[in-house]
């Protein structure tokens, strides 16, 4: 943080103070007659490194209210320039604040412009502070920062004058309504506190007739005037002696000490004059409106960017600490529940090992052992005999002596494809896996006298008899006739001459298991 | 305001300064940003490896009757022969053994080349099988299915019969003058348990 310097000029010398700890510290006061300026060239380039801010408290100051038409950006600019160039000549600071706007036939807005008129006087002195390339952060007038003062002191009067008494002089500003009418500086010949408290007493009656002359000039109504004298508590009695209130001024005393910590001092400053608090004022809350030049400002624009800069680099790098603090806390954590979880998996592992341990030592991992036994299990359950199926067509014929078995293929059912094997009947079914299937090609021999209806009799017995187990179903893959309605009957067929046997062919399918 | 060149260079090390704050910023968030995810990545392997124990330790508990039968059948399919690598030779044995004990007729068979069945998907074991066709004539059914019963209890191989067909026949005649009245013709696989090669 760059230290910040106050310099406070009046028409007599430059006084330079160090804003330090909340108070303006004296640091040297330069005369404009002899040789102050060198001085004050030197004091500058010293302290280089500092930002100043310089209050103008001379006389030669006016403020006047001008309506423009409603514009924008360079247009009103350029207005106002011309205004001011029109208004206070050459005079070289000037300032303007916008006032509103006015609603009448056309847009239009009111403006205030100030000036301060003694170019001469202050040119050398303005020289000096362009020379020396230090950062001017603004050039300010106690009529600039009158504002400021209603404002900390919450003065709210619709005709209100604020006296302030200087080194040797009485500060007066005539507010209407908030809005700045016009200030004026009398030099105090009588420095006592009696002289200065007639003084006030003079000076304001002087103005309340001028007030009253103005209103009666622009036929407005005549208001009571609010004056707030700013003093040490204990010369209240004394002012109040000599300005007592008529009905034309009511007069109000202030205690300058407070006003001092309300205009930003930490502490009391060693001489109790209105300066001060202006000085306060300009270092805690100085006004947006000042007469400086961008061009002798260009130094402290310079210093803001940097500042800006710095700032801002800051500002980025202390956000990203922050996440990154984050982010670290976040990732102690994190390793932190990793380690947890690490320790916790290294017990639940030798809680495992140690089961593992008891079991029968297999060259197997315990997971791969399930699915391959269980796999053997599942091979060994349907890795069946034909003897079942074998019994069961033994069964079957057993009631019935006319039946010759001749050919049997037994087959069960695998998904694995069964190499180069062709079904020995062409209409017999597809065995599922977990089944078997037996198909049986056999021959029924009741001979030459005997009926169809006999043969088919023995046939269905011995169909029925397969089908009698359990989990079978059976398959009549050629009857002994073809007796179905949607084949074919011949004669020739069904006749049972020369004791020819009938041919049939049955499929048995049976679950594999118990 | 308008800033001149020479103003950016009184600027410049404000300038320079204010890129090293940030790049440092940038850099430090970069930076502990990849240590969380670094971080995040370890608990996921850590949550992964507790999660797995965990789920062992569950299933090892829940399944330890299971596991020690398991284990016991493993055992015992070890000691038979079956697991290791096919022993052809013991199994024509065998075959010759029971048909001198059954007075069985002559046996013709034919062991097709080796082929893998199933693999575990750890690639741990896997089973292979052999098939074999085998045709012989029988006197009476239950030859066939006294020498499948002698091969299922003896041979160092899971039989697994694929397909018998028996039929009518009477050509063949054995030692002691018996005549086969039926032809049997089957396809068995001998199925064995090899432990992988990469194991």
């Amino acid at each position: 943080m760059k230290p910040r310097r106050l310099l406070y000029l009046t028409s007599g010398r430059m006084d330079a103070f160090l804003w330090s700890a909340g108070i303006p510290v004296p640091e040297g006061s330069y005369s404009s007659a002899d040789d102050g300026l060198p001085e004050f060239r030197n004091y500058l380039e010293r302290n280089i490194d500092s930002v100043f801010s310089l209050l103008v408290d001379v006389a030669e100051e006016d403020i006047h209210v001008e309506t423009i038409p409603f514009l924008q950006g360079a247009d009103r600019n350029a207005v106002i320039a011309r205004k001011l160039g029109q208004t206070f000549f050459s005079s070289g600071l000037t300032a303007s604040q916008s006032l509103g706007y006015r609603k009448t036939e056309r847009k239009e807005e009111r403006v205030m412009l100030f000036a301060l008129t003694n170019g001469n006087f202050l040119s050398p002195w303005l020289a000096v502070l362009g020379q020396t390339k230090i950062a001017l952060s603004g050039i300010y007038s106690p009529l600039l920062l009158a504002p400021k003062l209603l404002k900390k002191n919450r003065l709210t009067d619709e005709n209100c004058l604020l006296l302030t008494i200087q080194n040797r002089s009485l500060r007066q500003i005539y507010f209407e309504k908030g809005e700045l009418r016009f200030s004026r500086l009398t030099v105090i010949k009588d420095d006592s506190v009696s002289g200065v408290t007639r003084a006030i007493a003079e000076e304001t009656v002087k103005l309340q007739q001028y007030v009253n002359n103005q209103a009666r000039q622009y036929e407005t109504s005549q208001q009571p005037i609010a004056a707030y004298i700013f003093s040490r508590k204990r010369y209240f009695d004394m002012i109040r002696e000599v300005c007592a209130d008529t009905y034309a001024i009511r007069f109000n005393l202030i205690d300058i000490d407070n006003c001092f910590q309300r205009a930003g001092l930490k502490q009391s400053p060693p001489v109790f004059h209105g300066e001060w608090i202006f000085l306060g004022l300009m270092a805690t809350s100085p006004s947006s409106i000042q007469f400086a030049t961008d061009s002798l400002r260009h130094n402290h624009f310079l210093e803001l960017a940097k500042t800006t800069l710095y700032s801002v680099g800051l500002t980025i790098l202390a956000a990203c600490l922050l996440v990154s603090g984050k982010f670290l806390y976040d990732r102690s954590a994190l390793m932190f529940e990793a380690q947890s979880l690490e320790t916790a998996a290294r017990i639940s592992r030798g809680y495992y090992e140690a089961i593992i341990k008891t079991f029968p030592q297999v060259p197997a991992s315990g997971e791969a052992l399930r699915r391959v036994i269980g796999h053997y299990i599942d091979l060994e359950k349907k890795s069946v005999s034909p003897e079942g199926l074998y019994v069961q067509i033994s069964r079957a014929i057993q009631g019935a002596p006319s039946i010759e078995i001749d050919t049997i293929h037994w087959k069960v059912g695998l998904t694995d494809p069964e190499p180069a094997n062709m079904t020995p009947v062409a209409n017999a079914l597809r065995v599922p896996e977990g089944s078997e299937s037996a198909i049986v090609l056999g021959t029924i021999h009741l001979g030459a006298n005997a009926h169809p209806q006999q043969v088919l009799g023995v046939f269905n017995r011995f169909a029925g008899a397969l089908e009698s187990a359990p989990k079978t179903r059976v398959e009549i893959l050629k009857r002994p006739f073809d007796i179905e309605p949607e084949k074919t009957l011949k004669g020739n067929e069904i006749a049972l001459e020369d004791d020819k046997p009938s041919t049939f062919i049955v499929q048995i399918l049976r679950e594999i298991g118990p | 305001m308008k800033f001149t060149k020479d103003d950016f260079q009184r600027l410049r090390v404000c300038l320079a300064v204010f890129v090293g704050l940030i790049l440092c910023g940038a850099a430090s968030v970069y930076l502990t940003l990849g240590a969380t995810d670094s971080a995040k990545r370890a608990r996921a392997v850590a949550r992964a490896g507790l999660d797995e124990f965990e789920r062992k330790l569950r299933q090892v508990r829940n399944e330890e009757k299971e596991i020690r039968e398991k284990a016991e059948i493993f055992t015992q399919i070890q000691q038979r022969g079956i697991v290791g690598e096919e022993q052809r030779l013991e199994w024509v044995e065998l075959i010759d053994a029971i048909r001198t004990k059954e007075r069985l007729f002559d046996i013709e068979y034919e062991i097709d080349p080796q082929r893998v069945l199933y693999a575990d998907p750890d690639g741990e074991f896997s089973f292979v099988a052999s098939l074999m066709k085998i045709r012989l004539p029988l006197l009476h059914e239950e030859d066939l299915t006294r020498l499948i019963d002698e091969l299922r209890r003896k041979a160092s191989a899971l039989i697994r019969v694929r397909n018998c067909s028996i039929s009518r026949s009477r050509d063949a005649e054995n030692e002691t003058g018996a005549v086969a009245h039926l032809m049997a013709d089957c396809r068995i696989d001998w199925i064995t348990l090899r432990r992988s090669s990469r194991q």
